[in-house]
């Protein structure tokens, strides 16, 4: 494996790794979101970090700030002179927006308002069915063991597939 | 004879009357409490640039539960209380300072979570629902103190009374007193050092993650604990970009402990509200029932004296028989003061009673937002160590030099924001 081959494997598997934890993050925000819901009350605190999508991995720009997602009245996201009120995703079909945290506000705050992290699960299949080509994951490290439990414990079918897909490539890489 | 004891032989008959007119006011005094103006904290009129807009992390505040069962118990002190007001006045804090607009992120961040640009400790001195104290310290990420001050705030009644869903806290003004202060010290700062603090974190921040990449950008003055930059990293430094990347979650981990804290309070908020309310209520009547005991009990032994005295001296039926009345008034105030010292009992219990079940009701609240937030710092960690691992390999891939399993880090490494990424 020639070095840049080798850095780009390194990236790849800090895509991934980052792409698990945005997952987790996004699934407790969406938890936290769901009590709050059913509390019946409005949050106040939706500081959810943008960049931290797992579709794209890209770390988007510097930290706007997320509303809540799932129910309730997201977070305010009031940055500095921004407005930016965070759009909170929809209970049943959150569409998993990554936070937008596109420094608008005004002026390009750093801590313009942005999107919320994603609503709660769509409906669809449970999240343990494994698809039939998935191996038994017995020889699996570190990165495809995070990669194969965020995508057990993924609730919505179209992000569990994007997972069982980073989950096959990276099998195939390593 | 001194001089008091004189005038008191001299007219006997003016102490008794006095003494008797004052235990009957003394029976209708009433507390007057002026409403509390509200303050409000001031707000961003202008746009503050982005390089200069700082992050502020409010720390879980020191519960400050002394260990002596006993001076818990006469300073009614409830330990999960504490716990629970340690997470909620950070995050009445944290609410006041992210509403005016002069800040960046604002979040209620663990105890032990360090790299933000600003960040603020406190210890709680007092908290009754009638009185809160606080201790309160702030300071940056380059190690500069801003300030430490004692806050102490009476509750606004008005809050008590105010019977809607979210009434205003009755402690806010205090709040907003802090926020406006940690503003008042910002603004002393130059542009320069705005930056400066916010360079210092990052550095931090990589410098902890990737001590053998970033430790040279920064120095440690271990005897003031401020750091100092030595030289930047180029912005388009690899390295950098993707502890950027690695930041970036740090701030969504931190985000999402901030978001458990903001549910417990809003949890608590409601119950925590009528036990302040009752708190206070009993607070005020044991103190006017101590008040009202000690003042019969002091007032019914001066108008025994002054009876006896009266009495002795007077060659008169009716000054005789108006010594009498008196001693035996004063007997009775006395009594009644003693009845109002059960009173007072009474409240003292009562309040036991009010803190023990308040105690009881957010107990589970406490454990539950503890535990949950441990286990996400706790899955976060695995992930830095990830993390800390892949960075080595490129840092290692890209220059061709091995790095050291443990180096000796030249700046002391602080904890990422969130205390899962670090390892402080």
């Amino acid at each position: 494996m020639t070095p840049s081959e080798r850095m780009a494997n390194i990236d790849r598997q800090f895509d991934i790794s980052m792409g698990v934890f945005d997952g987790r993050m996004r699934d407790e925000q969406a938890a936290i979101a769901g009590q709050r819901g059913a509390r019946g009350g409005s949050g106040n605190g939706g500081n959810g970090s943008a960049g931290a999508a797992a579709e794209d991995g890209s770390g988007g720009n510097d930290s706007g700030t997320a509303g809540s997602a799932g129910e309730g009245n997201g977070g305010q996201g009031q940055g500095s002179q921004g407005q930016g009120q965070g759009q909170a995703g929809q209970g049943q079909q959150g569409q998993g927006q990554a936070g937008a945290g596109n420094a608008s506000g005004q002026g390009g705050n750093r801590s313009g308002g942005g999107g919320g992290y994603g609503g709660g699960a769509k409906g669809g299949s449970g999240p343990n069915t494994v698809p039939a080509d998935i191996p038994d994951g017995s020889d699996d490290d570190v990165v495809a063991r995070q990669l194969r439990e965020a995508a057990m414990a993924e609730t919505d079918p179209e992000l569990r597939e994007k997972l069982w897909n980073e989950y096959r490539q990276y099998k195939k890489g390593s | 004879m001194n001089r008091p004891m004189s005038l008191l032989c001299r007219s006997p008959f003016a102490v008794v009357v006095l003494a008797m007119a004052a235990l009957a006011l003394s029976g209708c005094m009433t507390r007057e409490t002026r409403p509390l103006p509200r303050l409000t904290a001031i707000q961003a009129s202008t746009e503050i640039p982005d390089s200069q807009l700082l992050d502020v992390g409010v720390r879980l505040l020191d519960e400050n539960v002394p260990e002596d069962e006993k001076v818990r118990e006469k300073e009614r002190i409830f330990p999960d209380v504490r716990k629970a007001e340690a997470r909620y006045f950070a995050m009445q804090l944290r609410n006041t300072m992210e509403g005016t607009g002069q800040w960046g992120q604002v979040r209620v961040i663990p105890a032990d979570a360090d790299a933000l640009d600003v960040r603020v400790s406190g210890k709680i001195l007092e908290s009754n629902g009638m009185l809160l104290r606080l201790d309160i310290k702030v300071d940056d990420s380059s190690g500069r103190l801003w300030f430490q001050k004692e806050y102490e705030q009476p509750a606004d009644t008005r809050s008590y009374k105010d019977g809607t869903g979210k009434p205003r806290d009755p402690f806010q003004n205090l709040y907003v007193k802090v926020a406006n202060d940690i503003l008042a010290h910002r603004q002393t700062l130059q542009a320069a050092d705005l930056e400066n603090i916010r360079r210092v974190s990052e550095l931090r921040f990589a410098a902890d993650l990737a001590p053998y990449a970033f430790q040279n950008y920064l120095t440690k003055d271990k005897k003031k604990g401020t750091y100092q930059i030595t030289r930047l990293p180029a912005q388009d430094d690899p390295m950098l970009v993707r502890m950027d990347r690695i930041r970036e979650r740090d701030y969504a981990l931190l985000d999402t402990v901030n978001e458990h804290y903001s549910l417990f309070a809003d949890n608590m908020s409601e119950s925590y509200t009528n036990w302040r309310r009752y708190s206070y209520s009993e607070l005020e009547a044991e103190d006017d029932a101590q008040r009202s005991a000690m003042t019969r009990k002091l007032l019914g032994a001066a108008a025994i004296v002054g009876g006896l005295v009266m009495g002795t001296q007077s060659n008169t039926y009716v000054g005789q028989a108006a010594g009498t009345a008196a001693v035996f008034g004063g007997a009775y105030a006395v009594k009644s003061g003693f009845d109002r010292s059960a009173e007072v009992k009474m409240h003292s219990e009562s309040l036991k009673q009010l803190g023990e079940s308040f105690q009881a009701e957010v107990q589970p609240m406490v454990i539950e937002v503890e535990g949950r937030t441990l286990q996400l710092r706790g899955t976060a960690e695995e992930q830095f160590q990830e993390w800390r691992r892949l960075l080595k390999e490129l840092y290692e891939n890209e220059t061709g030099l091995p790095v050291a399993t443990a180096p000796a880090a030249k700046v002391q490494p602080p904890a990422p924001a969130n205390a899962g990424g670090s390892a402080q």
